[in-house]
């Protein structure tokens, strides 16, 4: 749940407005999605690896 | 933070298994990292050594009984842990030291006592045990119990050797800037903000963080001052960063060390050292305390909690965790509401959310029931530039190419060769804290990141690499603002060959005109290809016969061509093929709006010719100046050929055009279109200085 200080800090009354926040990898969902092993290989660009995914 | 079962066992009733209690703990959010059996051979194989992870707001617990209040809290079960009693022997020592605090919004406590007649030695084995156990290095007995009661019971101590000290009068204060040599022979710089112990004018100790060389307990000392305090955090942290030194005590009062216990940690300690160095410690102990803090009362609403956590815990219920947590609870105004003031051990908790979020974490987030949120969706629209995006991948992976990602990241030296499309003066923006040093600027342009990714390919025997890049570039304007641009760009090296029986037939290595296919191609998905000017390119790191420069109305668009031999002897390769383009530009002139035009009702008129120009002059110049002319009238033209050789002149071309004529109201006459020609013709040949070739 997002703190009360950081809404008043944007202007808005934490009385009035609340909110939820949550994070995931993009890569780290890609990778369970298509069983990719080592997330280093997104930014490796060897073509093997990039030819995969068409 | 390490500690062990046993000892914990010793603060709190536990009933769990090593594995539940750890299964409890990561959930009460101290999250278990490893749970280990203790190394030694002569351990107790009951006994196991856990190693959480404490965030950094819950300065509470990092000590054992710390953890065995929130154990207690969890389990219902009850705290056995009682301030050292019996009391320790007493002799009269009460006039030894004067406490004086200059600072006392740096320093809210200083508590002491004096143990006397200690014989320095070695700790009883189960301390040292205990204490490696932790993480700890055994030093010398009395050393061994302020690192043992810190452990237990949260609060630092230091132990100074007490016949070092002269002047009877314990002062802290800010540092003047004076050096200062710590315990471990290092001589420090200090600045206004540190924070010292003094014995009179003398600095003993850096407050909170380390003891001084010229104060330690020794295997000589006999009487010891025992330091209990409560210091600033921030000061405390400010120091130990300048300094780069961090201790196990600076750790602890960063994260909030309770005011409240620093008398209970010092009659412990005290208790200790008479057991195992032979002392005896004063009657009273030392203490000033000018202002004790108030803890807030905080207003704990009753909708509030079933707003935030989406659960309803009724009052009583509320009441029971907070109390089990240590706070006092009290009935506010209005239905269900609750006043609480927290303990001075949870300086964490000033808030309303703070104290609902406690509720949260005693109630089990995984007993709170899960939902999906109502929402009320309203007819959106995809995006534009995603729209567009998306086109633009489709078509380059319909043309062979595959997306590359890379870091913005780059070198001075590639920024300075590779500078991009931008226009105007142009700085590359540097990165305040790079990770690497050949990464401390962002780039100017896409292309040094795709002949790196070459590179990487060709190390990889790879013998085609066809790649494209969307992404943003940045610079630093003049005035200091940094802008950034979405480019796109594109490197083709290599053959395109393919297996099979057929691949002497395929095409050789990519050309020139394989490039400006894919360009074009691309202007074509933008529905520009008309608008677009070709023009002779000066890019520093391309080919300068064999690159051109794209504008649209006098703007930007991008370059492309061949590299320049100077790039290729510097990487190692051979030519590549490249394009960077302004993908903002791209999107900002492609019409939104398909136009359709009626079909033509009147037939055109072909006519051909062929020029002989100076090789130096762009086909695309003739074009444009051919089209200028027309006005209305010519509706196509074509290039058909291009020759070079034996009846040609040395150093010109001949370059034949079809070009179509046709008007919108009428069929034109042969007349008129052999007129028109003859014009367009001349004029040419005036322009360009070009000569029929019949």
């Amino acid at each position: 749940m997002i703190d009360p200080e950081v809404f008043k800090f944007v202007g808005y009354d934490p009385d009035r407005v609340s909110g939820f926040a949550f994070g995931m990898g993009v890569e780290r969902i890609a990778m369970l999605k298509y069983g990719i092993d080592d997330i280093r290989l997104f930014f490796q660009n060897d073509l093997r690896f990039l030819r995969q995914f068409r | 933070m390490k500690f062990t079962l046993n000892w914990l066992k010793e603060l709190v009733e536990v009933a769990a298994s090593p594995d539940e209690l750890s299964d409890l703990l990561t959930m009460a959010g101290l999250e278990v990292e490893s749970l280990t059996p203790l190394a030694r051979s002569d351990a107790d194989p009951n006994d196991w050594v856990f190693e959480i992870s404490v965030t950094p707001n819950r300065g509470d617990c990092l000590s054992v009984l710390g953890l065995a209040r929130e154990v207690a809290a969890f389990t219902g079960k009850p705290l056995k842990y009682r301030p050292s009693d019996p009391q320790p022997k007493v002799t009269q020592c009460l006039e030894t030291v004067a406490i004086k605090i200059v600072n006392p919004e740096l320093c809210w406590r200083y508590s002491a006592m004096v143990v006397e007649n200690v014989g320095i030695g070695q700790s009883p084995m189960w301390m040292q045990h205990r204490l490696e156990a932790c993480g700890f290095r055994s030093v010398n007995n009395v050393v061994d119990v302020t690192n043992y009661v810190m452990v237990e019971v949260g609060q630092p101590l230091h132990a100074f050797d007490l016949d070092r000290l002269t002047s009877g009068q314990i002062v802290i204060r800010q540092s003047s800037g004076e050096g200062f040599a710590t315990l471990d022979g290092v001589k420090r710089e200090l600045t206004l903000g540190d924070l010292l112990i003094c014995d009179g004018n003398t600095p003993i100790a850096l407050a909170g963080i380390m003891g001084g060389q010229n104060s330690e307990v020794t295997a000589a000392t006999r009487r010891v001052l025992l330091e209990s305090a409560h210091f600033d955090p921030t000061t405390i942290r400010r120091t130990a960063k300048r300094l780069g030194l961090h201790s196990e005590a600076s750790h602890r009062f960063e994260r909030g060390v309770d005011p409240a216990r620093t008398v209970l940690a010092a009659q412990r300690a005290a208790q200790l050292i008479s057991e195992h160095a032979g002392g005896s410690g004063s009657a009273g102990v030392l203490d000033s305390y000018p202002h004790p803090p108030q803890p807030p009362a905080i207003l704990l609403r009753q909708d509030r909690i079933r707003k935030v956590l989406g659960v309803e815990i009724a009052s009583p219920e509320a009441d029971k965790i907070l109390s089990a947590l240590g706070l006092k609870t009290g009935k506010a105004a209005g239905g269900g509401n609750l006043v609480v003031v927290p303990p001075t051990s949870r300086c964490d908790l000033t808030r309303e959310a703070d104290l609902i979020e406690e509720l949260a974490r005693l109630y089990g987030y995984q007993n709170i029931p899960t939902t999906l949120p109502v929402l009320h969706p309203k007819a959106g629209k995809a995006d534009y530039q995603l729209i567009w995006e998306r086109r633009l991948r489709s078509f380059l992976t319909g043309e062979g190419l595959v997306e590359v990602i890379n870091l913005p990241f780059t070198n001075d030296v590639l920024n300075q060769t590779f500078s991009g499309l931008w226009s105007g003066p142009t700085a590359p923006v540097a990165v305040l804290n790079p990770l690497v040093k050949d990464s401390a600027e962002m780039r100017l342009s896409l292309l040094p990141g795709l002949i790196e990714n070459l590179r990487l390919n060709l190390a990889q025997k790879t013998d085609g690499f066809f790649a494209y890049h969307l992404g943003k570039v940045f610079r630093l304007r003049t005035n200091g603002e940094i802008e950034e641009k979405q480019c796109l760009a594109g490197l083709l090296y290599g053959s395109r060959k393919r297996k099979g029986l057929r691949s002497a037939d395929m095409p050789g290595p990519v050309t020139f005109l394989d490039c400006k296919g894919i360009v074009e191609g691309i202007f074509d998905l933008f529905r520009l290809r008309e608008s677009i000017v070709w023009s002779r390119a000066n890019v520093a790191v391309l080919h300068p016969g064999r690159s051109a420069e794209l504008r649209r109305d006098d703007q930007k668009i991008g370059y492309m061509g061949e590299s320049h031999p100077d790039v290729n002897d510097r990487f190692g390769l051979s030519p590549m093929m490249a394009f960077e383009l302004d993908f903002e530009k791209l999107l900002q002139y492609s019409p939104r709006q398909i136009r359709a035009r009626s079909l033509p009702r009147y037939p055109a008129v072909e006519r051909d010719c062929a020029l002989v120009v100076d090789q130096a002059v762009p086909s695309q110049q003739i074009i444009t100046c051919i089209n200028e002319l027309g006005q209305n009238l010519i509706k196509g033209i074509e290039i058909f050929d291009e020759y070079r050789g034996d009846s040609i002149p040395y150093g010109k071309k001949s370059l034949a055009y079809k070009i179509f004529y046709r008007a919108d109201d009428r069929t034109l006459t042969d007349d008129e279109v052999n007129t028109m020609h003859q014009q367009v013709l001349d004029h040419i040949s005036k322009v360009f200085q070009a000569q029929r070739r019949s």
